[in-house]
């Protein structure tokens, strides 16, 4: 299955980058270009592509809008913002805005292809280093009234919600747990539908917007 | 013409001189009288009772002290009266017969009602008086009436610089906030420079940590997908990714530092010439319609350089809406071989060729010395107000 990306950024030299960075990935191709947001929503009904690389800081549309109409339309696209800072307000913002993972643009090569694929897989992501940050950030912002909804997941599911919003992976969340990872699944499955959640980093954001699981450290 | 303003600057100078060293003058033309009072008058009714010899030099040394009153405001007059005390257990008569001794002792009398502080004041009347009535126990042709009507005179001399006290107390006040409003001018102005700078400098790294991010993403891609045989190669690049990564790093670190709390992320890039469009629109929106003219060869410009060449037209255009109430405005931005000319031109009320002292032009100013090139502002020869720069265009084209 061939993962179809969109690189959505105001610097060619960046596009070219990264074209050449997931050209020679067997399991990926670059399908489209923009150079701005108007032009990344309109390739993204265009092309409709598995995975969107959007730079934050455009002209004409920024990114973090772009994603949001981008969603709108199509509630199932899954964007990986780009950006040269990690400021925690870009990160927060695009993650309200339902991006699915937030990458620098000098991250190693190695993990901006990585990032692709696990964005393609459907998994979120957040390097571990923003993550402790976001959660920093949400747990300052305002405490929300937890959804009634939580009280119909399993206590099995509560454990794997409170596992999740520490940030753990799957596997490491089986090793917890002691059960298999394909088990962790299955329950994170279970978890977003009754939550009515997009993806793992959601689950992250109303765990600590409602309160429930206090950041360690 | 010429002989007409020399008399009337030459008159402004003597007034300015009269005002300082008048009463210098007036002190110095007291003790010369009082001198020749002694020697020349032969009334026998007013006589000093001692040789001229003694009269003479004792009269010029009550009268002088005053010459001191700049620096010792009290102490001055306050030693006049004493050395009047004393010299009239002398000579009884020298103090009350010379009448440039009376006009010393008047001035000295008001000067020290005038005193800033009110208790200095009160000692001086003390003293004045005091000083008076021994004068008059010593005169030996003294009345009753002499303990109580003469040091009236100099206690109404008091009262009148007591009076005037207020006034003058007010003016120096005036002075005072007057210097303390220049004071707080100059270090606003100075704060305006270093905050014009910081947020120059903000910007300047800004539009650098882009490009280390576009570098360490390009050598990241081709390193990635050099074949393994090429470990050397491999190995450099990936010491160029790192030092970029570091160098990311440390501008983030900066950044973070210098942005300032009440500033909201960019969402946008920095801007460059290519948005001159958008720009003009809103100016002429705000009100002020704008003409853009382009000479020569266009070619682009560096990151910073561009970013300052678009901040120079929006700081011109700025100004020139908030002060010059004009009709209209013209953009030139003329490319030549290694520089680049902008000049912002308005048909409104022309500013003083200060050449961008104001706060308006202060970052046209700042960036203008970065790059190394010039800059002129003032009213233009048809009227209107024109700011002209000219930024060289390094190598590297």
């Amino acid at each position: 299955m061939t993962i179809r990306v969109l690189v959505a950024d105001d610097q060619s030299m960046v596009r070219a980058g990264f074209r050449m960075l997931l050209g020679d990935e067997e399991d990926i191709k670059v399908v489209a270009e923009a150079g701005n947001g108007r032009e990344a929503v309109a390739m993204a009904a265009r092309f409709d592509p598995t995975v969107i690389l959007m730079d934050i800081r455009m002209p004409e549309l920024d990114g973090l809008e772009a994603t949001r109409r981008i969603l709108a339309a199509d509630n199932s696209a899954r964007v990986l913002i780009l950006t040269t800072f990690d400021l925690d307000e870009y990160v927060y913002e695009a993650l309200r805005a339902g991006a699915s993972g937030f990458v620098l643009k000098d991250d190693p090569p190695e993990q901006l292809i990585a990032a692709v694929r696990t964005v393609a897989a459907g998994d979120a992501l957040l390097s571990p280093a923003i993550t402790k940050r976001v959660i920093k950030e949400f747990t300052r912002v305002g405490r929300q009234v937890p959804p009634k909804e939580l009280d119909d997941l399993s206590a099995r599911e509560r454990d794997v919600l409170r596992l999740i919003a520490r940030g753990l992976s799957n596997a490491e969340i089986g090793q917890e747990l002691y059960i298999s990872e394909t088990t962790v699944k299955t329950h994170v499955t279970h978890i977003l539908q009754k939550l009515n959640l997009r993806d793992r980093v959601q689950a992250v954001v109303l765990a600590y917007q409602t309160g429930l699981f206090e950041a360690d450290s | 013409m010429a002989t007409v303003c020399g008399r009337f600057a030459a008159m402004n100078r003597l007034s300015v001189f009269a005002r300082r060293y008048g009463l210098d003058v007036l002190v110095v033309i007291s003790a010369v009288a009082a001198v020749l009072e002694v020697a020349l008058r032969d009334d026998p009714a007013r006589v000093p009772r001692t040789s001229v010899w003694f009269a003479a030099p004792a009269a010029v040394l009550v009268v002088l002290p005053l010459l001191g009153r700049r620096r010792f405001s009290f102490a001055a007059p306050v030693v006049l009266w004493l050395l009047a005390a004393l010299v009239s257990f002398v000579d009884g008569r020298l103090i009350v017969v010379v009448n440039s001794i009376y006009t010393a002792g008047i001035i000295a009398a008001f000067l020290l009602g005038n005193a800033r502080d009110g208790v200095r004041g009160r000692m001086g009347l003390v003293v004045v008086v005091g000083a008076l009535e021994i004068v008059v126990y010593n005169d030996p042709n003294k009345t009753p009436a002499n303990f109580i009507f003469i040091p009236l005179l100099f206690v109404i001399a008091w009262l009148a610089g007591f009076a005037l006290r207020e006034r003058a107390i007010q003016v120096e006040a005036a002075e005072e906030r007057a210097a303390h409003a220049e004071r707080e001018r100059e270090s606003a102005a100075r704060l305006a420079v270093a905050e014009e700078r910081a947020r120059i400098a903000r910007e300047l790294h800004d539009v650098v940590a882009h490009a280390v991010s576009v570098m360490v993403l390009q050598v990241g891609a081709v390193r990635h997908r050099l074949p393994s045989s090429l470990a050397d190669d491999r190995d450099a690049l990936v010491g160029v990714e790192q030092a970029g990564r570091t160098a990311l790093a440390e501008m983030r670190r900066l950044l973070g530092a210098m942005r300032r709390d009440d500033e909201d992320p960019e969402l946008t890039p920095q801007p460059g010439l290519d948005r001159l469009d958008s720009l003009l629109e809103d100016v002429s929106r705000a009100g002020l319609p704008v003409r853009l003219h382009i000479d020569g060869d266009r070619f682009p410009l560096p990151g910073a350089l561009d970013l300052s060449a678009y901040r120079i037209v929006q700081e011109g255009l700025t100004n020139a809406l908030k002060h010059a109430r004009a009709g209209q405005a013209d953009v030139t931005i003329r490319y030549g071989v290694d520089e680049v000319r902008i000049e912002v031109r308005d048909d409104g009320v022309g500013g003083s060729a200060d050449a961008g002292v104001g706060h308006g032009l202060l970052g046209v100013r700042e960036r203008v010395k970065i790059f190394g090139g010039e800059m002129t502002a003032g009213t233009a020869a048809q009227g209107g107000f024109v700011l002209s720069t000219r930024l060289p265009v390094g190598d590297g084209r």
